[in-house]
């Protein structure tokens, strides 16, 4: 079921009021049941998939909270690791190690299995994996009852598209007792608005250009291929984050509250900051489970290089199996690694009074060249094949001269993008507003700043913001983007 | 919290309030959206336009043209007596023609004969595809719509609903929206977009911006028809509801004593020299079972005349002129009634202004009573087929 389908428009309504109308030692049955309805909508079958990352993570962090310390624990918790990962790598990988064993060796030695993947099933698998690892360290107490354990991996406002949650957070949430408070279901509200409006106002509208040049970049050279790069980073921050919006709304609705995922990531200055604004909940997951335990910043450099390439590697691999998704992180890993490498030096040169340059152009010059590089690895991230990305990246700057101030060009490429004049100036107007927004610290809570605005401008803009979505918005139409990792 | 402090608490009151209040404004301002919609669309829209007129007392017409956007485009008002009336638009297929037919002839006694579009292409999966139906809830039958279209009652009623709060459908704010935009961009420009295709003062259908195919180079013309005929011609040649949708024809215009005309329309010499290659058997063995009152091919009229066209298969306004008066004097030969007089829009005059029926558009019952009994909406196959 999607958040901005038909369906959903009646689900959710439902599941609030019998949320607030039954009793409170009840109401985890209801969730349960209505997390898992909201999953099998989908693939009833899959809900068996759900069930067995609960059943495994659940037994597993029963044992590893009984075994102690020493040696049998770290085999149990190798085993958990490799039982919870399994339908991981069967539905997302295999197909993808096997057809590049097949490539390398020239023949179809491994058969492709063709399984339609799960949705959400990265986000709900981390999830559950994170909650076994911290019983192991001893950082979240064990979960006992297996239906709140269940709903923890299961709540579906994150279930297939994150946050990806940790239980010492959610866990306590789901189990407390949350009254119908009026200004916290406006808040969800008005959360869940502008979550709508960055999905169907803006996403939506600029998957379309995107869509139309990345379908056969090799037929469009230069400015077109930039503009549509560009496009696609605004699409994907807006569906993805809109999202996590929409999510946390729901759930705040309910008295939870979710974790932050987004902060303003076009304002990053750095790509260290860059990182830690971006999908914050996938971040950090990889930081605590995987770059901490590898050794992080505290080993020898070699290492500290290696284990960064390491988790960035596995972040492209977590987004999808194919080589431009491993390449997109490799970029990202990389471009810390210089930063690592050249942070030090880097220093030394600023500190050079001559050239240094003042914070007002340093600043801004600093966040331009973060977002074009941002951008340019967006690139391998949308394109189709890694042929296309690097025809792409090869050619952002083939012809771009004589195109820039040719009125034909524009317009053909307007034409191209399947948008009329006035509908490409609305949505270059639009990525340049969220870039804007970016860069200044009210964004970030921009909605519910509303709150405190006199309420016929408050309404207002709610109307502004709900026609937006109707009319210019792609209503039951588009999924998000983040559903297929 | 216990549960009855969840539930009936002053917060939850003030917050019911509020709530309602917001849907209240939300209401109103949909229904300003809507009256928007009605003057700016609707009022505006080709297809409700020629319906509206067509609904007029006044219309009497002997004859009835149905087709797509080869009769709509290349037979113009300002020439066709105001006895001969086209009703054809762009887009449409063998379903569409259905409807329109059964409400003409119900309604316009005066009609004799039905002057249908036969081209090659009215019966394959080019024209198949188009299953829509939402406009035509305007005046035609329910029960055809459900014998003849891949559809369902769950469906007829969103579409029905759709019809009578057109907003409700998202193509319809999608086209608002687009509206509301070039209205905007007008206001600050002072220059307002032309519509892509559009009525001229005779509600004839014209192209803005015409072409004249003659001045393409001829690998240009080549690759455009080659294009188009594959369009056109891509998939099966008959598909079995376009080939049932046409029999229903021929049933409904025999209980009117209506006769049928096939006629195929002009087009260019590129196109049928593609066209001679392809092998359409299949169409014109259902065409020539069928009672047609005559068969007129216009394909080849306009072999020598390239000039006259504007694409490979639309004529241009001195092209459709040209045909038209043609067209007349061939029909003029073969019918029995009176054909004679000045036409509906002669002489640099313009058509009376048409009001579009206005909410809740329709003037006809919804189920109207078929003398042939009424089937299964189709078996499990056929719909398949259909879709």
């Amino acid at each position: 079921m999607l958040f901005n389908s038909r369906e959903f428009l009646l689900f959710l309504p439902v599941v609030l009021v019998a949320l607030f109308v039954l009793p409170h030692r009840f109401r985890w049955m209801l969730l349960l049941s209505a997390s898992f309805g909201f999953y099998m909508a989908w693939q009833p079958q899959y809900g068996l998939l759900l069930l067995y990352i609960s059943v495994v993570t659940f037994s597993a962090g029963l044992l590893v909270a009984r075994a102690g310390s020493g040696r049998g624990k770290r085999y149990l918790v190798a085993a958990a690791i490799i039982a919870t990962l399994s339908p991981l790598l069967l539905f997302k990988y295999f197909d993808f190690l096997g057809g590049s064993l097949n490539h390398a060796v020239g023949g179809a030695v491994v058969p492709a299995l063709d399984l339609v993947l799960p949705v959400g099933i990265s986000f709900f698998t981390f999830q559950g994996l994170g909650y076994v690892l911290d019983v192991a360290r001893k950082n979240q107490p064990v979960e006992r009852h297996f239906g709140h354990y269940t709903l923890y991996v299961s709540y579906f406002p994150q279930l297939v598209a994150g946050p990806i949650e940790r239980a010492h957070n959610l866990l306590p949430q789901l189990k407390a007792k949350h009254g119908f408070e009026a200004e916290r279901v406006w808040s969800g509200l008005r959360l869940m608005l502008w979550g709508f409006v960055k999905k169907a106002g803006i996403a939506d509208n600029l998957s379309g250009p995107v869509n139309a040049i990345y379908a056969d970049p090799s037929a469009h050279t230069g400015l077109a291929l930039i503009i549509a790069t560009v496009f696609f980073g605004f699409q994907i921050y807006c569906d993805f984050s809109g999202y996590t919006d929409i999510a946390r709304g729901i759930a705040r609705m309910m008295g939870i509250e979710l974790m932050r995922n987004f902060d303003r990531p076009y304002g990053a200055a750095s790509i260290v900051e860059f990182w830690r604004r971006w999908h914050i909940s996938l971040t950090t997951w990889f930081r605590d489970y995987v770059y901490i335990p590898l050794g992080g910043n505290r080993v020898a450099l070699p290492i500290h290089v290696g284990n960064i390439m390491i988790v960035f590697l596995l972040s492209g691999l977590w987004h999808g199996a194919n080589w431009t998704f491993v390449v997109w992180g490799a970029l990202h890993g990389g471009a810390l690694i210089a930063v690592v490498l050249f942070g030090r030096l880097r220093k030394n040169v600023a500190a050079v009074g001559a050239l240094r340059l003042p914070g007002a152009i340093a600043g801004p010059l600093a966040v331009a060249a973060t977002f074009a590089f941002v951008s340019f690895c967006w690139i391998f991230f949308r394109a189709q094949s890694i042929d296309d990305a690097f025809y792409v990246a090869g050619n952002l700057t083939t012809g771009l001269g004589g195109q820039l101030f040719d009125g034909a060009y524009w317009s053909q490429m307007i034409a191209t993008m399947r948008l009329d004049a006035t509908e490409f100036v609305i949505a270059s107007a639009l990525v340049v507003g969220v870039f804007i927004l970016h860069q200044r610290k009210i964004a970030a809570d921009v909605i519910d700043r509303l709150a405190g605005w006199r309420p016929p401008i408050r309404w207002a803009v709610y109307y502004a913001l709900v026609f937006l979505i109707l009319f210019a918005g792609q209503i039951d139409e588009q999924e998000f983007i983040y559903f297929q990792f | 919290m216990s549960r009855s402090s969840s539930i009936s608490s002053s917060d939850l009151r003030r917050f019911l309030k509020a709530g309602l209040a917001f849907a209240v404004v939300g209401a109103a301002l949909f229904v300003g959206a809507s009256i928007y919609y009605e003057v700016r669309v609707r009022q505006r829209d080709n297809f409700f336009i020629h319906y509206s007129h067509f609904a007029k007392p006044s219309v009497r017409p002997r004859v009835l043209i149905v087709g797509d956007s080869r009769p709509a485009i290349d037979l113009k008002r300002e020439v066709l007596p105001s006895t001969m009336h086209n009703f054809s638009h762009p887009g449409e297929g063998m379903r569409q023609f259905l409807l329109k037919i059964e409400y003409a002839l119900a309604t316009k006694p005066s009609i004799k004969y039905v002057v249908l579009q036969i081209d090659d292409y009215v019966l394959g999966e080019y024209r198949a595809f188009n299953a829509r139906y939402g406009a035509y809830l305007s005046f035609a039958d329910i029960g055809l719509i459900e014998r003849f279209f891949p559809t369902s009652r769950p469906r007829i009623v969103r579409n029905v609903m759709a019809f009578a709060v057109p907003l409700l459908s998202h193509e319809e704010r999608q086209i608002v929206r687009r509206v509301f935009l070039n209205d905007v961009a007008a206001l600050l420009t002072g220059r307002s977009p032309k519509k892509n295709v559009r009525l001229d003062r005779c509600l004839d259908t014209v192209f803005s911006g015409e072409k004249s195919w003659q001045s393409l180079e001829p690998k240009k013309r080549t690759k455009q028809v080659e294009r188009r005929a594959l369009n056109q011609y891509d998939g099966k040649q008959v598909t079995e509801p376009l080939r049932r949708s046409l029999r229903e024809i021929f049933a409904i215009a025999r209980r009117h004593n209506v006769h049928v005309i096939g006629v195929r329309y002009p087009v260019a010499p590129e196109y049928n020299a593609l066209n001679s290659k392809r092998n359409v058997d299949a169409v014109r063995r259902v065409m020539t079972a069928l009672p047609f009152h005559t068969v007129l091919d216009f394909r080849r009229r306009y072999e020598d005349k390239p000039r006259l066209f504007n694409d490979p298969d639309h004529l241009n306004a001195r092209g459709a002129r040209i045909f038209s008066k043609s067209f007349v004097s061939a029909m003029k030969k073969i019918v029995t009634v009176d054909l004679s007089g000045p036409a509906a829009c002669s002489g640099g005059s313009t058509m009376e202004t048409v009001r579009v029926v206005a909410w809740p558009y329709r003037t006809r019952p919804w189920f109207v009573e078929q003398a042939a009994p009424k089937r299964a909406v189709g078996s499990a196959s056929q719909r398949r087929a259909t879709r």
